[in-house]
């Protein structure tokens, strides 16, 4: 199979890529210890407008607050990071999982008894009322995760429910209803992708108030589509070879046929669509903090700095360093991405 | 060869843009930021509306922008004032000279006609119900239709203006078959209910609610020197003078009767960059609310200065932080000072104001000479001072921040500042105070939120600290909607809950008072006392950046909206 590509050469411009990104990682890293110890850039506005290279304390001058322009672009890499690649990487998770589930499942590949179903409209409902007493219970009150912590539970409990088996004891009830997993996904993603990811974004920020963590969720929200798109569509071709059939009549536990059957011939163009993605995150990122929508005023973000520059001719320092950055790595996870795929083409049997 | 012929005609269009001449004709070109809408004299409801009908239509009397004082348009003079129980009695009378388009005299009868409308049923009038609700009748002189007398309740010194500051409309243009004629100015305000009813009031609405009236050139007019050219809806708007205007046949020179430019022509380019770019083009003549980085460049470029005049009025909009008092972290008045004395008024003056703003102690701007209080002195930025005022109001400095027993209860003092989003002014000043804050160790979180979502939270009195915008003007002290304990209920006006029994009284007399010493007086107390108890950090009056092309000849620039007059403008050859 293995027509003798060689698999680990790099090019320069890809060794470029992977130097930059692990750069921009540090610094994100870095960064993020800087936060923790309350580090920030320091405005003084005495300064504002300082020419870049003209001194040895700012040596890319400083912006319209006086902050040094430099080490307010090292902060900015931690929120571009934190936006692109975390909740990319659960995005994709939850696409990959969905997407598996639908194609392996179809429309009749899960029936559940009319008795589960019920428990679980019944336990959708108690979540629902629940939710708004204990909000304003008082020990809780204040606490902002409460809400994810508490529909992430419900995740659980959908599980158990539904793997209960309890219909044998009400044999009036035991009669099993077909779940179209693979349409109702189907359905959901076709109405998802038929919205522009910016423009759903801005609408969806529009509802919650500024914050990182919102921004982030909203972002989870969007992602997932393409690697359930890209999941289901290769594993409904992964079923029909041969090695799949026998893996499936040996009666191999489905984590094992998962992870040793399927997982590989996914992670190719997974990991594509990933470089691509979190390239399109770093500009969409970029183009919130522009707009001033989602990122609020004391996280730095190149975008923000772009929209300073736009008001000044003069000061081009404001314009070049942050779309230096913004444009690096942006082409430095295209490249990446770009090298995936010709890989995984090199090593199609389908070429 | 799609690519060629998109970049052929890119540099094709570059080029156009290049060689496209400064303008020689004998119009001024004004910047606007946002289409009029509407130009119905009643239901119009934004600024550069106005602006424009203040073109088209005039008034009794009008504010001469230059001096800030009361001028009469129509009137001849300002009206005699006569006071009698709980009645006040405004005469006036109409210039010789006065006619409409068609040639009638503008008399009593349209001035009855006009306020008739302002409160007539099914008609997009409560603004002006509420405000003109003091007029209580029109009394037209038998002898003379061009002398009418106004009855009011009460006096209060704002009506010296107020009576006379409604459009003037043609009653026969507006009401050919003379509907408004047979009802008195009391009966239909006595009898608005059940005058909705009749289909004579419906049928009369239906033809002054129609959209001709909002657009049409051929009906958009009044006895302004100006008439309504031409209109495209978010590009342009062209005002000409019109041929025989019956203001150039009064004698004298009569300020509120200026009107030079034959034709003026608004355009409308909402961005402020591209704003900026049609001017330094020569494209617009005049631009107002120049973003501030653009106005200091050109403002320095040698080429610019040539070409251009560069203003700075300061202008009546005040910006300022407010606190909520009704909050338990911030109940105490020395928390509140604590915070005051982080805000570097200078500094923020000097830096993102570029030193185009006027620093306030209070409410009352520092050009109004006999009002503002001089002997106070700006609170000033000082972390030490702020440092004892906490302790001495009960704080408690831990490691984990300020801490105070309030109710029973152990509460740190960590504060949430709103402003507004997309505001860069208000981010940057956010974000200074937040630095300045945490020097104390006082953590500050700031939250950009839509204006509407502000408001909703100020309301509901959600809210520690934010930043606005208040406009005012010279004309009237009445404060009572934002400072008076009888609006600091929910819903109310008086969001940071300022107030004592003592200022409601000082705001209720400053509304009355007339005689200026008096006045003074309270106000400035008014002024000592906002400072105490420190609800409002005042940080500064804005200034308005104009820049105008040295085309325009005595242009008047001014502190009071729009800011700028250009009726009275010549053009250079």
């Amino acid at each position: 199979m293995d027509k003798g590509t060689p698999r680990h050469t790099f090019s320069l411009t890809e060794k470029l890529s992977i130097t930059w990104l692990i750069l921009f990682t540090a610094a994100a890293l870095i960064s993020q210890v800087f936060v923790w110890q309350g580090k920030q850039a320091m405005a003084s506005p005495e300064q504002a407008y300082l020419t870049p290279f003209s001194s040895l304390e700012h040596p890319l001058g400083t912006d319209q607050l006086g902050r040094d322009v430099l080490f307010y672009l090292f902060l900015s890499c931690r929120t571009a990071w934190l936006i692109a690649i975390p909740p990319l990487l659960l995005a994709t998770g939850i696409g990959v999982l969905l997407g598996t589930g639908a194609a392996i499942l179809g429309n009749h590949g899960l029936k559940v008894s009319v008795i589960n179903l019920l428990l679980l409209a019944f336990l959708v409902l108690a979540y629902l009322f629940v939710f708004p007493v204990l909000h304003h219970y008082p020990p809780f009150q204040g606490y902002t995760l409460l809400y994810w912590v508490y529909y992430g539970s419900a995740a659980f409990l959908v599980y158990v429910v539904l793997s209960l088996d309890i219909s044998a004891r009400f044999s009036f009830l035991q009669k099993k209803v077909a779940v179209g997993v693979d349409e109702g996904l189907q359905k959901v993603i076709t109405i998802w992708s038929s919205l522009p990811k910016l423009l759903l974004l801005l609408i969806l920020t529009a509802f919650t108030p500024f914050s990182m963590l919102t921004l982030l969720g909203w972002i989870c929200a969007t992602y997932w589509v393409l690697p359930a798109r890209i999941a289901r569509a290769n594993v409904l071709q992964l079923k029909k070879e041969s090695y799949y059939e026998t893996a499936e009549a040996l009666g191999i536990p489905f984590r094992r046929v998962f992870t040793y059957f399927l997982l590989p011939s996914l992670k190719g163009p997974i990991l594509t669509t990933f470089c691509f993605a979190a390239s399109g995150l770093l500009g969409i990122g970029s183009t919130l903090a522009y707009l001033g929508i989602g990122i609020p005023a004391d996280v730095p973000s190149w975008g923000k700095m772009l929209a300073v520059a736009r008001y000044s001719v003069e000061a081009w320092w404001l314009l070049v360093f942050p779309a230096f950055f913004l444009l690096a790595s942006i082409f430095s996870l295209q490249v990446i991405g770009h090298h995936f795929t010709t890989r995984n083409r090199a090593k199609s049997v389908t070429e | 060869m799609k690519k060629y012929c998109a970049k052929s005609l890119s540099l094709f269009f570059l080029w156009l843009l290049a060689c496209s001449n400064p303008s020689t004709e004998t119009a001024i070109k004004v910047r606007f930021s946002q289409d009029p809408e509407s130009l119905h004299p009643l239901s119009y409801g934004n600024a550069p509306a106005l602006q424009i009908l203040n073109h088209l239509y005039q008034s009794l009397l009008a504010v001469d922008l230059d001096d800030k004082s009361i001028k009469p348009q129509l009137a001849t003079s300002l009206p005699s004032i006569r006071r009698k129980d709980t009645l006040s009695f405004f005469t006036f009378s109409i210039r010789p000279e006065a006619t409409w388009d068609n040639g009638s005299p503008v008399t009593g009868h349209d001035v009855a006609f006009s306020l008739k409308l302002l409160h007539s049923p099914l008609l997009d009038n409560e603004r002006w119900r509420a405000q003109y609700n003091f007029i209580k009748d029109i009394q037209i002189s038998s002898k003379d239709p061009k002398s009418f007398t106004l009855v009011c309740s009460g006096y209060t010194p704002e009506m010296k203006l107020m009576v006379g500051d409604f459009f003037v409309l043609p009653a026969h243009q507006f009401d050919p078959k003379g509907v408004l004629s047979s009802f008195s100015y009391p009966q239909i305000r006595q009898e608005f209910d059940s005058l909705a009813q009749t289909s004579t009031f419906k049928a009369f609405a239906a033809t002054i609610n129609k959209t001709a009236l909002v657009r049409d050139t051929s009906l958009v007019k009044g006895s302004g020197p100006y008439s309504l050219a031409s209109w495209k809806a978010g590009q342009a708007i062209v005002l000409r003078k019109k041929k025989k205007w019956w203001g150039q046949e009064v004698k004298g020179y009569v300020k509120s009767l200026q009107a030079n430019p034959i034709r003026l022509i608004y355009q409308i380019l909402p961005d402020n960059g591209a704003a900026v770019l049609a001017l330094k083009a020569q494209q617009i003549d005049l631009m107002d609310n120049v973003p501030l980085v653009s106005f200091l460049e050109m403002r320095k470029d040698k080429k610019y200065q040539e070409l251009f005049h560069f203003y700075s009025p300061t202008s009546y909009e005040l910006v300022f932080m407010g606190m909520n008092g009704r909050n338990p972290l911030l109940e105490d008045k020395r928390t509140r000072l604590a915070l005051a004395h982080l805000m570097d008024i200078p500094q923020i003056i000097r830096t993102i104001q570029g030193g185009l703003a006027t620093p306030t102690i209070g409410i009352v701007h520092p050009q109004e000479k006999d009002f503002y209080n001089y002997d106070l002195p700006p609170i000033k930025f000082d972390l030490q001072k702020a440092k004892t005022l906490l302790l001495s109001s009960g704080w408690k400095q831990t490691p984990a921040g300020w801490q105070k027993m309030i109710d029973g209860k152990p509460r740190q003092l960590k504060l949430e500042l709103l402003h507004r989003a997309g505001n860069t002014d208000f981010e940057n000043m956010s974000l200074l105070f937040q630095q300045n804050a945490r020097e104390l160790n006082i953590p500050v979180t700031l939250q950009a939120l839509e204006s509407g979502q502000i408001s909703e939270r100020l309301q509901s009195r959600k809210f520690d600290l934010f930043f606005r915008t208040l406009v005012g003007n010279p004309f009237s002290y009445n404060l009572i909607p934002i400072l008076h304990t009888s609006n600091a209920g929910q819903g109310g006006a008086n969001v940071t809950n300022f107030g004592t029994i003592e200022t409601d009284m000082l705001l209720e007399n400053i509304v009355k008072e007339e005689r200026t010493a008096e006045k003074a007086q309270m106000l400035k107390a008014l002024q000592k006392k906002t400072q105490e108890e420190s609800n409002f950090v005042f940080l500064y009056f804005q200034q308005n950046k104009i820049i105008a092309s040295k085309r325009i000849d005595s242009l008047l620039v001014s502190g009071v909206k729009p800011g700028y007059d250009i009726t009275r403008s010549i053009i250079k050859k």
